[in-house]
């Protein structure tokens, strides 16, 4: 870079004032952007030490409790913070934790409901509340919140659970389920009989344990149907990645607007999976144990991944194979013996369609499995499960 | 020099309006279309109005889309209702709208080309789309009824 002349007007300026402000006061930010990045970060850090201990002191402990007559509505209200909820044997609520400074805490019977509530808004960089309750098991559940985020656990009746934003936890409820949040991740882990969940941006999962997913639940599933960990799914997102993963389900109905689908499951014979979507992709997760009865179908995307065919995956149109998959070798092939696979891939008027179907003879059919998407791409793809211990 | 200044000063008002306008603010505007993901959303000639067998449906969706912005409304004197929340359900009612306009491009493309079949799936990613803006609107103004 050129180096500036000075003029004669400015040259006594630099002399009298300029250099020996340049010296004294330029040079520190002519240092490094490293160096100075780190000088910024550790006045940070300092301030975070000076703040975080005084707002976290000026949470107030709540400790309450009360009597609640059996089959009692609890209504919980909250605002924000950290929430665990669980359910108890004992005919009471009990609440302890640190309130948020701005937070109080009120509990009062409203009839045949229980009403808990933390009232007030907390005041900006203050610590939030962080909660846990107590309530009975066998008590139906309404909770809604702010911002607050919930684990919710332990219910033997419906459990309503809803916050605007924050993550939501929701295990080993043996009641219908209904859980939504608009910003936040969603996870319900059943079995769980009847779950209604929704999500705005966040994510959605819904699962089983994976140490409860192995061959006596599939077993179970194709001689009798009695192991269905859900019986029936709904399941909605705007632009969230929904999960739903689960080796049995009697009906589940799954849509997501843009966000991804990603679904492993298998319909019980009287039930049905639907599956749509309108921009993001439809993922379709197999087992050589499951049995199914797929009709996919996007009218603007594409189809990639690996369905259970006889030798290599499909590449393009009109690939169709028919046969017992164990005469046959291929990475796509499902290993058990006896498996019957018919698939179907082609490019119709309307879209991609991919169809198929496999499972043994002497199965239980499963119900339809179908997936509809707009202009998402379908992706099929072989889930290996892990073995039973 | 000092025109540069006022023309900079000028331009800086003008970008921080968005920034300083509030998440509720943000919210009751129109959703615009996501153009990208969403191609038919931008489309000209595509008609507003929904097929004749959505009618009821389209109905729902405003008076949902009414009872939202009444009570997010009132809400904004209120400020309960965290701005990561209005923020998400703005991002949400774009995609839901843009899935509705894209929807019925397809919808005005099948039926330009005498396709019952394309038809029936673009009525029934329209009617996806219709159930999902009133799912969302009705779930948004739920939550916000309740934290309020």
């Amino acid at each position: 870079m050129p180096r500036m002349k000075a003029t004669r007007f400015d040259a006594p300026f630099a002399k009298i004032f300029a250099r020996p402000f340049a010296r004294r006061f330029a040079r520190p930010f002519a240092r490094p952007f490293a160096v100075l990045f780190a000088m910024r970060f550790a006045v940070l850090f300092a301030l975070l030490f000076v703040v975080v201990p005084n707002t976290a002191h000026a949470q107030k402990p709540v400790t309450a409790g009360a009597s609640v007559p059996r089959g009692t509505v609890i209504h919980l209200r909250l605002q924000s913070g950290s929430v665990k909820l669980s359910g108890w044997p004992f005919d009471s609520v009990h609440v302890s934790g640190m309130l948020a400074p701005g937070e109080s805490w009120a509990m009062r019977a409203d009839g045949d409901t229980m009403r808990l509530r933390a009232d007030g808004i907390p005041r900006g960089l203050a610590a939030p509340s962080e909660l846990e309750i107590f309530v009975p098991m066998s008590s139906p559940l309404i909770v809604r919140a702010a911002a607050a985020s919930l684990v919710v656990r332990d219910f033997d009746v419906s459990v309503d659970v809803a916050t605007a934003a924050g993550n939501l936890l929701v295990e080993a409820v043996r009641g219908p389920v209904r859980a939504e949040t608009m910003q936040g991740t969603l996870t319900v882990l059943g079995p769980i009989p009847r779950v209604d969940a929704s999500t705005a941006s966040g994510a959605l999962l819904v699962s089983v344990p994976y140490d409860t997913i192995n061959d006596v639940v599939y077993e179970q599933r194709t001689t009798s149907e009695r192991a269905t960990p859900f019986s029936v799914v709904l399941l909605r997102s705007v632009s969230g990645r929904i999960t739903f993963d689960s080796p049995a389900v009697d009906s589940a109905i799954i849509h997501n607007v843009r966000g991804d689908v990603r679904v492993i499951t298998s319909p019980t014979a009287s039930g049905r999976v639907h599956v749509t979507s309108h921009v993001g992709r439809v993922i379709v997760g197999w087992t050589d144990k499951m049995r199914a009865n797929v009709d996919a179908l996007t009218q603007k995307g594409g189809v990639r991944g690996s369905v259970p065919v006889n030798g290599a995956p499909p590449a393009g149109a009109a690939a169709q194979t028919t046969g017992n998959v164990a005469q046959s070798a291929g990475d796509a092939a499902p290993s058990s013996a006896g498996v019957d696979v018919s698939t179907l891939m082609r490019r119709t008027p309307l879209g991609v369609a991919v169809s198929y179907t496999f499972g043994r003879s002497n199965d239980t059919r499963p119900g339809p499995f179908t997936v509809r998407a707009v202009r998402g791409e379908l992706v099929f793809e072989r889930v290996d499960v892990r073995p039973a211990p | 020099m000092l025109v540069l200044a006022a023309l900079a000063l000028v331009v800086g008002i003008v970008l921080s309006r968005n920034t300083t306008r509030s998440a509720a603010e943000r919210a009751a505007l129109p959703p615009r279309a996501d153009c990208v993901r969403f191609p038919g959303a931008c489309a000209d000639g595509v008609p507003t109005a929904p097929p004749a067998e959505l009618a009821a449906l389209h109905t729902e969706v405003a008076a949902a889309d009414s009872a939202w912005r009444t009570t997010l409304a009132r809400e904004s004197r209120s400020g309960v209702f965290p701005d990561k929340g209005l923020t998400a359900m703005r991002d949400a009612l774009v995609a839901t709208e843009s899935a509705v306009r894209d929807a019925r491009a397809l919808l005005q493309e099948a039926e330009q080309q005498q396709n019952a079949d394309a038809r029936a799936l673009a009525l029934d990613a329209l009617r996806e789309a219709y159930e999902s803006k009133r799912a969302l609107l009705t779930r948004a103004t739920r939550l916000l009824e309740e934290a309020i």
